[in-house]
């Protein structure tokens, strides 16, 4: 494995940087997706995230991951099986790469052909999807993988579940993922049905001034001097920081949600006209993410602020006649709503 | 060996051909703009020379994604009975150089690949059973033959760090050999403690500003060749010289606009950009003086005529950000494999064996009792054969022939506006291209070439004036050739022409509505010969029979919409086209 860019030393790009620490904070978020123009660093940001995942608990010998503590349904058989408790061993969340080219049966998994063949046993051989099970599954220039795979990709992140019916075989495992997709919007669209999957969604630009380039290209020298040792400088950074995930992690249940909260998720969602529920749940987990991450016991109206953009703008009905973007749409509405909340 | 004061176009040719030599994939590699001839071979002999290697492998721009990237070899599965995996093209070629011939040809997956490997250093499979990750730190020189119409992708260009351009070297200017394999063994052992200066840093990064490069690649790339540089003339620091050969192979040719100073008589500024404002950055950091005498000096010892040729270019792609990335979608639904099925091999089709393997493996015990001792290793049945699907379907192009002269402006433009959009919103589900004609005054312009990018479609009908004459004759001859290029790639063609069929202008350019009809029905003739189907909306108040007149000429449907919004009009020109 070739050694990735550390996390904390990526300059600028904090909308990025925020919106993937929300969705490691709490993966209900439904997925990031990032879109952006050539050499935004969407790819190494999204690469370096991996480094700075926390570990989590999983069934040995499970090829699906199991979490060892959740309920019995949702787990793969082998796990739903009751019994005594199971071998549990520590991994780091993983990061699954689905490549552009990737074929159906890599991807969701198929009949395991050479034990077929040699032993004559129907197995079955996981695919990305089960690698990618309580993780994170990316997609480098999502907006051009092929159709038949989007339509897996489509229906298994809606459900949590991976069905497989091929060759004989009947299996359905979990796969619970975040979808982390990146590419750029000039190359094509992304098909709306993808899109509304990401639970959170950032524009990426590069840096305009001269300064924070010249950070920008240094860093990456050094980096490609000597990546061990650049990653060693970094180490107290980034541990630190996955710390901070960490505590996040644990600390988000006892997140209070005021009720105001609530509301005013409500009527930034209507105001905006958003289809569905998804916005406002959205949200209002990302705000307790956000408040979790920051260490504070209550998600208050300035984190929603924070995240409302990120949430929203690729829910917006597209209306060809509004010539304003997206993000001033959201930001005129919440600057609306919360004005209006301020003379009342 | 010389010194970096050597500045003919040869001679940066030769520079380039040193620093792949030194560099390697580090640096990415060389975007190629050369004809093929002997100076493109010698060059590349070149670059053969002074790296070592005894080939430079060639990679043909129609490689299929399996052999790129590799997957299952075939002949070994079927002789093992189990899969066996075959290394790909991209890992093949590890630590080497490889040649992309005919790149402004290159499928956007094929891109994506090389990109990939560009990168990382490695290139990620999971396909045909196989999963797994395989060095690949690869030189490219992407050799690039492109016209206007085609140029090499630019999510590749960025990553190749010098251009080399060989198109105005004839093979006698092409004849100092200025380096040699020991010169590059020396700067080999010097380039690591080379030394750049912060002011340097800074420098290098104010240029690349005023040339309004957004991608910071281009920059990295320019200071490992400030530090190769230095280290090939026997510096331990850089100096002037570096950063001047830094500008001319990395920064120059990816500039998007070129500054104008005030003492230099640069006859021409540079076009003024329209509607396009957030691709131009501010300049918070106004250069100093010593920046615009660097970036001049840079600029001045160009060949003459690249300038020029930079400064078209740079217009050119201001005007279509994405450059000809619209072009090269439409090879992406041709042909590509989508999927397997069980079927009759037969009747045509590609046999995909690793799915017919998986049909038949768990039946082998069953069939090989049956057959008794006659059993071979692998018993196969007609019906365990899968075939491989792919995309039959055709791609569509829907091209909008928009009126945007004063008399159908007022009243229709801002409705065509929304329907290409609500069109191009659907184009992801429909698989379809859009294009956009608007013809006003003298002429018709091709706004939006073929492309499903909202992004570059809303850039392109926000600035869309309306106004002027109406110069239907023009704008028909342009939807023909337009259609026709379309569907010399295979796509399949409607037009939408949206008018109110009041020609006034003459195909001569001259404003005179009884030679503008004639011109105009002239060439709806030609158009009918073409057999492409389309549909005239009349957007007249009053719906006239002019319109009616040409629909008829030009043998396509027609219909009077004098009260639509953009969302009738979407859903009448989807059911007159599917």
């Amino acid at each position: 494995m070739s050694i990735a860019f550390p996390f904390t030393a990526i300059v600028g790009q904090e909308d990025m940087k925020q919106a993937l620490m929300i969705a490691a904070v709490d993966p209900g978020v439904g997925g990031v997706l990032v879109l952006g123009e050539r050499g935004t660093g969407k790819s190494t940001t999204i690469r370096a995230l991996a480094a700075m995942l926390p570990t989590i608990d999983v069934v040995d010998h499970c090829v699906y991951q199991c979490d060892p503590t959740a309920p019995r349904p949702g787990l793969c058989t082998h796990c739903g099986k009751p019994s005594e408790t199971p071998a549990t061993r520590a991994v780091t969340i993983p990061v699954v790469d689905l490549p552009l080219g990737s074929t159906e049966d890599r991807v969701v998994g198929a009949l395991d052909i050479e034990r077929a063949l040699v032993n004559g046993e129907k197995a079955f051989q996981p695919g990305l999807l089960a690698q990618a099970n309580r993780g994170f599954l990316y997609v480098d220039e999502v907006n051009l993988l092929e159709d038949h795979i989007v339509d897996a990709l489509l229906d298994v992140a809606a459900s949590g579940e991976n069905v497989v019916e091929r060759e004989g075989l009947s299996v359905r495992h979990p796969a619970r993922f975040v979808l982390v997709g990146s590419g750029n919007p000039e190359e094509g669209e992304l098909r709306p049905q993808l899109q509304d999957r990401f639970g959170l969604s950032v524009d990426v630009r590069t840096p305009k001034d001269v300064s924070t380039r010249v950070e920008i290209i240094r860093q990456r020298e050094d980096f490609d001097h000597d990546r061990a040792a650049f990653r060693k400088k970094w180490a107290r950074k980034e541990s630190a920081l996955r710390r901070k995930i960490q505590h996040a992690r644990a600390s988000l249940d006892d997140i209070d949600t005021p009720a105001e909260l609530l509301e005013t998720a409500a009527h930034l969602c209507l105001s905006l006209g958003t289809d569905g529920l998804r916005g406002e749940l959205t949200l209002v987990r990302s705000a307790r993410a956000l408040a979790a991450l920051q260490g504070k016991p209550v998600a208050t109206l300035s984190h929603l602020k924070t995240v409302a953009t990120s949430v929203l703008r690729h829910r917006l009905r597209r209306d060809p006649l509004d010539e304003s973007s997206a993000d001033s749409r959201v930001e005129r509405a919440v600057s609306e709503l919360f004005g209006h909340d301020n003379n009342s | 060996m010389t010194t970096t004061a050597d500045t003919s176009p040869w001679a940066d040719a030769e520079w380039a051909a040193a620093l792949l030599a030194l560099l390697g994939h580090t640096l990415g590699g060389a975007h190629l703009r050369a004809p093929p001839g002997p100076v493109r071979d010698y060059w590349l002999e070149r670059v053969r020379d002074l790296s070592g290697q005894s080939v430079l492998r060639k990679m043909p721009a129609t490689v299929p994604e399996g052999r790129l990237l590799g997957g299952t070899d075939l002949s070994a599965t079927l002789r093992h009975g189990k899969p066996i995996a075959e290394m790909g093209m991209l890992a093949e070629c590890d630590e080497r150089i490889v040649i992309a011939a005919m790149a402004e040809r290159m499928p956007r997956n094929t891109v994506h690949h090389v990109c990939t490997a560009l990168d990382e250093g490695q290139v990620r499979i999971a396909r045909d059973g196989i999963t797994g990750n395989a060095m690949a730190r690869i030189t490219v020189i992407a050799s690039d033959e492109g016209t206007d119409e085609e140029s090499l992708h630019p999510a590749l260009a960025d990553r190749l760090g010098v251009t080399v351009n060989l198109e105005n070297i004839g093979i006698h200017d092409a004849e100092d050999e200025m380096f040699d394999a020991a010169d590059i063994a020396q700067a080999k052992a010097l380039l690591p403690s080379v030394a750049i200066s912060a002011e340097h840093y800074h420098v290098l990064s104010a240029i690349g500003v005023s040339l309004s490069i957004a991608s910071p690649r281009a920059l990295i790339a320019g200071l490992k060749v400030m530090r190769a540089c230095a280290a090939i003339a026997g510096r331990a620091s850089t100096d002037d010289a570096d950063i001047s050969l830094a500008v001319r192979l990395c920064l120059l040719p990816k500039a998007q606009q070129l500054p104008e100073f005030s003492e230099t008589e640069q006859e021409e500024p540079p076009p003024q950009e329209d509607g396009d404002k957030d691709q131009v950055p501010p300049r918070p950091d106004q250069p100093t003086p010593e920046e615009d005498r660097l970036l001049q000096a840079a600029m001045a010892t160009l060949p003459p005529g690249l300038l020029e040729q930079i400064q078209t270019r740079a217009a050119r792609l201001r005007q279509s950000s994405a450059g000809a990335s619209g072009a090269q979608h439409r090879h992406l639904h041709r042909g590509r494999p989508t999927g397997v099925f069980r079927g009759d091999h037969r009747k045509g089709g590609r046999v995909n064996i690793l799915a017919t393997l998986r049909a038949a493996a768990p039946w082998q015990p069953l069939r090989k009792r049956e057959r008794g001792p006659r059993a071979r290793a692998l018993e196969i049945r007609r019906d365990d054969i899968h075939l491989t699907r792919f995309q039959q379907r055709r791609e569509t192009l829907t091209l909008f022939v928009v009126d945007a002269s004063g008399s159908a402006a007022l009243q229709r433009l801002a409705e065509a506006k929304g329907a290409v959009e609500l069109l191009l919103a659907d184009c992801y589900v429909r698989r379809d291209q859009v294009a956009l004609i608007a013809f006003r005054d003298e002429s018709a312009e091709l706004l939006l070439p073929p492309t499903r990018s909202l992004v570059r479609a809303k850039k392109v009908l926000a600035a869309l004036p309306g106004g002027g004459a109406t110069p239907m004759a023009a704008a028909l001859d342009l939807a023909r050739e337009t259609a026709q290029r379309g569907a010399k790639q295979g796509l399949t063609i409607h037009y939408v022409l949206l008018t109110d069929g009041a020609a006034n202008v003459a195909r001569d350019g001259v404003r005179n509505r009884e030679a503008g009809t004639r011109d105009a029905l002239a060439a709806a003739r030609a158009m009918a010969r073409s057999a492409i189907a389309g549909l005239v909306i009349d957007t007249a108040q009053r719906p006239q029979p002019r319109a009616r007149e040409l629909a008829e000429t030009l043998n396509s449907a027609y219909i009077a919409l004098p009260k639509a919004d953009a969302q009738t009009l979407n859903r009448t020109i989807r059911a007159a086209t599917l």
